[in-house]
């Protein structure tokens, strides 16, 4: 098939299958509150997809890998951050573990 | 798997994967997580969510919000429902269009519900997550200069065989 020559002709837009697979439904609605808390969260922000409502996403996912309706996997691999919790109120800055200073 | 097959055969002789690929090298899982690292110095792209339901489909089908707006490399979530108005179960399944045709290369689906047939029971309403990105690849490719806004649509068809339920 001759084209115009250029080099970037546009591709067919041949659908692809997810990579991972299809999401099972969510058939009794078990993560529902979850969805719900981040379309919210989208709602407010404008479509802007940011760490509050990712976080969220992050939930969603969770909620269905717990209910098996997702496979497990570590979400690093899902694209988000892991979590350093951070400590209580700076319990650890200073490394002196187990000594109270009343 | 669906992966190995698109990468070999692409679109139109193109591979799927922009860059070279290095698929022997490194774990597709490695290769995968290599790109889900948002390009912050990137404008966010507007996605934007569509819905048809074919004439023969008694489903009500419709995105859950307006647009989410990423970074290249961002995982994103999205969200249709589907209704069922009919009396009936009934199996659907969906296809997807992503425009312009020269985002979809870079349109990455990590899970959806398409392809695969879904059935609603009668009167059922179920949510349809997408989880997906843009591929950062897209910030090297000329033809995606000026593109900030891309629509993704999903139809649900009546799976063929379901005629006889």
């Amino acid at each position: 098939m001759s084209t115009f020559g250029s080099p970037g002709a546009l591709p067919n837009t041949k659908p692809t299958p997810p990579q991972r697979g299809s999401f099972p439904l969510d058939h009794d609605g078990e993560c529902k509150d979850v969805m719900m808390s981040y379309l919210s969260c989208i709602k407010k922000v404008k479509g802007v997809n940011q760490d509050e409502c990712r976080q969220l996403a992050k939930s969603y996912l969770g909620c269905r890998m717990d209910h098996n309706l997702m496979a497990k996997d570590d979400f690093k691999n899902l694209g988000f951050k892991e979590d350093k919790t951070p400590s209580q109120a700076g319990a650890n800055t200073n490394g002196v573990k187990g000594e109270l200073q009343w | 798997m669906y992966k190995m097959i698109c990468q070999t055969t692409g679109w139109g002789g193109q591979p799927v994967r922009a860059h070279g690929g290095s698929s022997s090298s490194s774990s597709p899982d490695e290769d995968i997580t290599a790109k889900l690292i948002p390009i912050t110095t990137s404008p966010r792209i507007r996605v934007s969510f569509s819905a048809s339901v074919s004439d023969l489909l008694d489903w009500k089908f419709v995105p859950q919000q307006r647009e989410v707006r990423v970074l290249p490399g961002e995982t994103a979530l999205a969200f249709y429902t589907a209704t069922n108005n009919s009396d009936k179960d009934i199996i659907g399944v969906a296809t997807y269009s992503v425009t312009p045709a020269q985002v979809a290369p870079y349109f990455s689906k990590i899970q959806c519900f398409c392809f695969e047939e879904q059935r609603l029971q009668a009167g059922e309403t179920v949510d349809m997550p997408v989880f997906f990105y843009l591929d950062p690849d897209l910030l090297n490719d000329l033809n995606m200069r000026g593109v900030e806004s891309v629509v993704l649509n999903y139809t649900f068809f009546k799976a063929r065989y379901d005629d006889q339920k």
